[in-house]
């Protein structure tokens, strides 16, 4: 007893020596900040937007982001203001040319007709386009019209590109500003009331138009639960509303989109939403893919240099997701 | 029990101090945004930038901390929201509805109105705007802050800090303890116990190493006692010198005339014993008492002065000692005596000589006992008296309570000789209280 406690004695100040500097120095507790999301405002997103409405993903640990078109998106995301994005394939490709650090994390839909080049009743062919002026956003519009003009030979050249954000199109086409115009759902579904027809559409590009859920390469290590349960979520939340209207959330789908209730479901089936296995399937087929987008947005001028190589796809968490 | 209403009171404090800093800048944030917002809305809708007043709506949703952004017409038409949904709504289907309702009125006098709700958890900002140069053509801003996170994060902050500040303070608790333990508790715990030495002990109490104030302390302390044992030699000795004058006094004065006047008592009681018998014995009756006074005031005068030391030795002095307990108190006295006087010096011996006529006489007044023995005897180089009796017990405490000087004095010589007392008991048919006086070589 006595031995014990001379012992105790003598390490007494030792401990409480080390207590000392260990509550001194004790680290600020780095604050958790909530996973900020940029899903931008497309039919593609909706899953996650309607999640966040119906507060499936907890505002305590989520924090939804609306920017009304992608460029405000990639750009959300190259700052550091956002952790998580839905970006096209292109857009992806244009955000590691800009050397943003980033990981692939899911292929959300694939555009099956949901992008369009839309003209006038005048204008009946592709060809018809050269020399006429094209409204279209620098997203994935330029690509699908770039491939558009590739297909009968023309280039970017043989048109005036006239840029402009897909909300001006409308306008801009009844006004006679531009004789066609490059759109995406749901302006695609909104501008098609005017009676505008479509000359070229996302089912004849040979590399499809994807939806792709990216993170920052922080976010993949530093909140990778709240990655899993976002994936998880949206996996579920596509499904209900893939699965036919009405759906949980739909009066503010149909208010955020611009819709009419008998539009919808024409507009979300020209997105192909991708289970399990597709998302597997594509997300190995993805850096060949993107091979080939780098290719045609290179002739087109829309990339400067190819990306370097690197490892830009974490398909851990999708696993993790339909395990 | 203490410490843990301090930190509790501390946490309290510091959520307090936090979350009046977090509404502050969020109040501040609020107002900023709405001021800027209005003014840059003005001048967007008043150049038709639709597309751009989206997209400063879009960049006030990346704070944190805003939960539901609206620009509204006096109409109550949304033009631009941070939730795409409330879009081209009325305002009144929107959640903000009651907001708008309540702060009306800004559109019409054109002042911002600012309101907490009453848990001070959501904070309302709403500014007003002309969307064009009409200046009937008013709008506003309506932004609605939502503090639950904020406030969530303000107590985790001073959880985390107050357990921090916590951790510091037990720590130093326990070093300040241990320092004081080491420097001052254990340090005055051992004066405590050298002035309890020094009260019961003999020698000079041992000082402590160092120059603290404690130290000085126990010192000074020693310095005192040793000063004190001086005086107290000196004044035993000035009291043995005093009783051996009254003592030789006695011997040398009364009892010479005491044994004169008994003399000349048994003179006259021979020469008028044939003339009057009476008268003669009346004189041998004068003679016979003043014989026994005689003895008393002899025995009166050796008890003051052992004048039988210096002339007779030790060992006829103890004798005296017995045969006096033997004639008062009427016990049967026996003496052991080995020949001490080398290692004795004369002074020392009437020390001994003086614990043992108090350990006797005590024995005998105390404890009544039936035999009393003295034994005087060599234990290797210590000189070793024993005083053993079969009375009852003696108790210490109880003498030194009869406020009697013996124990005291006795206490004095006991530390003059640097000597040690023991008492023990040898249980057997009788039982035999035996008191043991060791006194070392250096002393003698």
């Amino acid at each position: 007893m006595k031995k014990t406690k001379a012992l105790l004695r003598r390490f007494l100040p030792l401990v409480g020596a080390a207590l000392l500097l260990a509550a001194s120095f004790f680290p600020y507790q780095e604050k958790k900040s909530r996973l900020r999301i940029v899903p931008g405002v497309w039919p593609a997103a909706e899953a996650l937007l309607v999640a966040s409405d119906l507060q499936i993903l907890p505002p305590d640990r989520f924090q939804t982001i609306e920017m009304p078109w992608s460029s405000a998106v990639v750009r959300a995301f190259g700052s550091g203001a956002a952790d998580v994005a839905v970006v096209t394939l292109d857009s992806l490709l244009r955000m590691r040319d800009a050397g943003q650090k980033l990981k692939v994390l899911m292929v959300l839909s694939q555009s099956a007709g949901g992008d369009a080049i839309l003209a006038r009743h005048q204008i009946l062919r592709l060809q018809d386009l050269k020399g006429k002026r094209v409204g279209v956003e620098r997203s994935v519009g330029t690509y699908l019209l770039a491939n558009g003009l590739e297909s009968i030979g023309l280039t970017m050249a043989d048109i005036e590109v006239v840029p402009m954000f897909q909300s001006e199109m409308e306008p801009a086409m009844q006004g006679g500003q531009v004789e066609a115009v490059v759109v995406t759902e749901p302006w695609l579904t909104i501008l098609s009331r005017g009676g505008t027809h479509s000359l070229y559409d996302s089912t004849q590009l040979k590399v499809p138009i994807m939806y792709l859920l990216v993170a920052s390469e922080q976010a993949c290590t530093s909140s990778r639960a709240e990655l899993v349960s976002l994936l998880k979520v949206q996996t579920e939340m596509a499904k209900k509303i893939w699965e036919g209207t009405p759906f949980p959330g739909m009066d503010a789908v149909l208010r955020r989109e611009n819709l009419k209730e008998a539009e919808l479901p024409p507009c979300l089936k020209r997105l192909q939403p991708l289970g399990k296995t597709e998302n597997e399937e594509l997300l190995k087929q993805l850096p060949q893919l993107a091979l080939q987008m780098e290719g045609l947005m290179f002739r087109a001028g829309m990339l400067k240099t190819k990306p370097a190589g690197g490892e830009w796809i974490d398909s851990s968490f999708t696993k993790e997701v339909f395990k | 029990m203490f410490g843990l209403l301090i930190i509790l009171f501390n946490n309290w404090r510091n959520q307090q101090w936090l979350t009046d800093r977090r509404l502050e800048r969020m109040e501040l944030e609020a107002t900023e945004t709405g001021s800027r917002l209005a003014g840059l809305l003005q001048h967007l809708s008043r150049k038709q930038q639709q597309r751009s007043a989206e997209l400063e709506m879009a960049y006030v949703s990346l704070s944190p901390d805003v939960d539901l952004g609206l620009v509204c017409n006096k109409e109550g038409i949304v033009s631009c929201a941070t939730h795409m949904q409330w879009q081209q709504m009325d305002v009144m289907q929107t959640p903000l509805a009651a907001e708008w309702r309540r702060h009306t009125a800004v559109l019409e006098t054109m002042a911002p109105a600012f309101e907490w709700n009453a848990e001070k958890t959501s904070l309302l900002v709403m500014v007003p705007f002309f969307e064009t140069y009409d200046s009937t053509s008013r709008a506003a801003v309506l932004i609605r802050y939502d503090a639950k996170l904020a406030l969530v994060e303000v107590r985790a902050d001073a959880w985390h800090e107050s357990l921090r500040q916590a951790g510091v303070l037990l720590s130093s608790c326990l070093l300040l303890w241990f320092a004081l333990d080491e420097l001052i508790t254990r340090r005055v715990r051992r004066v405590v116990e050298i002035l309890r030495a020094a009260s019961s002990k003999d020698g000079l109490p041992i000082t402590l190493e160092g120059s603290d104030e404690l130290s000085m302390i126990s010192q000074e302390f020693a310095g005192a006692v040793t000063k004190l044992r001086i005086a107290e030699n000196m004044v035993l000795e000035a009291a043995e010198q005093e009783r051996r004058k009254i003592g030789r006094d006695l011997h040398d004065d009364i009892c010479q005339r005491l044994s004169a006047t008994k003399m000349k008592a048994e003179v006259v009681q021979g020469m008028i014993h044939e003339k009057d018998g009476k008268i003669a014995i009346l004189a041998g009756q004068v003679a016979e008492e003043l014989s026994e006074s005689t003895v008393i005031a002899r025995s009166m005068a050796w008890g003051l002065a052992p004048v039988g030391i210096e002339n007779h030795g030790l060992k006829d002095a103890l004798e005296n000692v017995l045969r006096f307990v033997e004639k008062s108190y009427s016990v049967q006295g026996s003496l052991d005596y080995s020949d001490v006087s080398d290692s004795l010096s004369g002074s020392s011996q009437e020390l001994l000589f003086r614990i043992a006529q108090e350990l006797a006489i005590n024995a005998c007044k105390h404890s009544r006992p039936g035999v009393v023995n003295i034994t005087v005897r060599m234990e290797g180089e210590n000189v070793v008296l024993s005083v053993i009796h079969d009375g009852s017990l003696f108790s210490e405490k109880a003498a030194a309570d009869g406020h009697g000087m013996g124990l005291h004095l006795m206490g004095q010589r006991l530390r003059t000789l640097s000597a040690t007392l023991e008492r023990t008991v040898e249980k057997g048919t009788r039982d035999f209280s035996i008191s043991i006086v060791r006194i070392p070589p250096k002393n003698l």
